[in-house]
């Protein structure tokens, strides 16, 4: 394993019976201590790539380490590992906090750490329920307890806010990103929804059919990709300008689209330059962008 | 060592809860309970392993199905929920986990059902077993082999259907098709009068074969009562194989 890292997927190919070819040569590494946002459409490979790093998949070609061994062979790899898959399912013939329970004696801790993975997971009072018993929500809630109940130093999630509404989405999230901040836990998310994994990611891996297409700090995947739209008098001027700057432009009534460069002063500097040729900018708004935007290129 | 031993019990534990969860479980082994208990007060026979045979001969078709519908098949639920990605994520090696679904899905379940019927009949009839106890647990262990043969069949089938309902059907033809070629077996040699058939045909099913050799039906050979034990062992070693080398959810 190269020092710093937990997890490393070197050359992985994997290919399902059938022929699908999930993962073509992808390479990850995730440092100590980094949230990072895998990123991909449905069928990109996400999912198969995180059970690969789990060791609960094999791969047909290339090495994974997960925490310097290899997740396959050796099941230490997975020692202060949490999970949470994208469908929450946990075995229901228990209340979750029996089940709790039983999963701290599993990874090794005291069974007072079920108590604080019901609180941070934000379960408390739905504890003595059994896992079907829960709404979808809370099935989430309950899996993210599961996650965390062995004191990780890793969490890997697939999916963790899907079924959930929007302002339950962001309190997983930040939930997720406070355990980073406070105690160091090492995050790889997985979403198909870009900008909720942009709230707490530091890195963004993009997947497109089995293929890493984008690995970098947010900002960097990001910046070429932003839209902007600009509403100007006369817009015709404002494109002219642009484009004269290397900008692509697309006119729609009074404005004008682009994408921004990885440094918005040029953008700035070209609206101004715009003016002063007898444009009028009334004003310009940015908008994040898609995932398949993310991934086209 | 001693760590990965306590996770395997846990994660047993765990699984049990799941397999052994009502309704279902307890219900049978209420009703085969009280299906042992009527067998014993309408044959109330005095020798320890035709008790046993009596009692269980009826009841194995009704467990072996359970084995197949609720133990095995549960696997293949496992699979289809989920919850095998929750259990392979485990820092547990893959073939403890093997060894977990198969005592909690084939053996714990078979030691309960085979065991409920009976208690029921030896407690009734303790009279006439108490002079030969050793035949009662032969008998038993024998069925309880049996079972877990057949439950080993049926594991290493869930883990390639589709769904539950697929590994149900799959195992149960598997189960009548093996049985069927038992008595054609013992048919056709009997018929012809090829004893080395019939004595084939009876070390397919454990406690038929022991059944004959306490009767005195027929002179076994040791092979005949070693088949369906090695059997066993060799499938369910393949379902650890195969689980711990190949195996994906």
């Amino acid at each position: 394993m190269s020092e710093g890292y937990v997890l490393t997927l070197e050359d992985v190919h994997k290919t399902y019976p059938g022929g699908v070819k999930a993962l073509k040569g992808v390479t990850v590494r995730v440092e100590k201590g980094e949230v990072v946002g895998l990123v991909g459409a449905n069928g990109s490979g996400k999912s198969t790539l995180i059970k690969i790093a789990l060791g609960i998949l094999g791969r047909d070609k290339g090495s994974v380490s997960l925490n310097g061994r290899d997740p396959f062979r050796d099941p230490r790899a997975r020692e202060g590992v949490g999970v949470v898959f994208e469908r929450p399912t946990l075995p229901g013939g228990l209340s979750v906090r029996r089940l709790l329970e039983n999963t701290a004696r599993v990874y090794g801790v005291p069974r007072d750490y079920v108590d604080e993975a019901i609180d941070l997971a934000g379960l408390r009072g739905h504890e003595h329920k059994t896992f079907p018993q829960l709404s979808a929500g809370l099935k989430q809630r309950a899996a993210i307890a599961h996650a965390l109940v062995g004191q990780p130093e890793f969490i890997i999630a697939d999916e963790p806010t899907s079924n959930l509404d929007p302002i339950e989405r962001s309190k997983i999230l930040e939930m997720l990103a406070r355990l980073n901040r406070e105690r160091g836990v090492t995050l790889l998310i997985s979403s198909h929804v870009i900008y909720e994994v942009m709230k707490v990611a530091t890195r963004i891996i993009a997947l497109r059919r089995g293929v890493v297409v984008r690995d970098g700090p947010v900002s960097q995947v990001l910046a070429s990709n932003v839209k902007v739209r600009i509403r100007a008098a006369n817009p015709e001027v404002v494109a002219k300008t642009l484009e004269e700057r290397g900008f692509e432009t697309v006119i729609a009534g009074a404005s004008v689209y682009t994408r921004l460069k990885s440094d918005r002063r040029e953008l700035i500097e070209a609206l101004l330059e715009a003016e002063k040729r007898g444009a009028l900018v009334l004003s310009f708004d940015t908008a994040e962008p898609s995932i398949e935007e993310v991934i086209s290129e | 060592m001693r760590q990965i031993m306590g996770r395997l019990v846990t994660l047993t534990a765990l699984d049990l809860a799941d397999t052994l969860k009502p309704p279902g479980f307890d219900i049978m082994i209420v009703l085969l309970a009280a299906l042992g208990g009527s067998l014993a007060v309408i044959q109330p026979l005095t020798q320890g392993y035709v008790i046993v045979f009596s009692v269980l001969e009826i009841t194995m078709i009704a467990i072996t199905i359970y084995l197949a519908l609720r133990g095995a098949a549960g696997i293949t639920s496992l699979i289809e929920s989920g919850i095998m990605n929750v259990y392979l994520s485990y820092p547990i090696p893959r073939e403890g986990i093997a060894v977990v679904l198969l005592i909690s899905r084939v053996l714990v379940p078979s030691i309960l059902l085979l065991g409920a019927p009976t208690l029921v009949a030896v407690i009734i009839l303790w009279r006439n077993v108490i002079d030969h106890p050793l035949e009662v647990v032969a008998m038993y262990s024998s069925y309880l082999i049996q079972a877990f043969f057949y439950g080993s069949v049926f594991a290493l089938i869930s883990l390639k259907a589709k769904t539950p309902g697929a590994s149900g059907v799959i195992s149960v033809a598997f189960y009548f098709v093996y049985n069927v070629a038992a008595v054609l077996l013992a048919h056709i040699g009997a018929s012809r009068g090829l004893e080395e058939l019939t004595k084939i045909a009876n070390s397919m099913i454990l406690h038929i074969a022991l059944y004959n050799m306490y009767s005195g039906a027929y002179n076994l050979d040791l092979w005949n009562l070693a088949f369906v034990p090695l059997a066993a062992g060799l499938t369910a070693s393949a379902f650890i194989v195969y689980f711990t080398v190949r195996f994906e959810p």
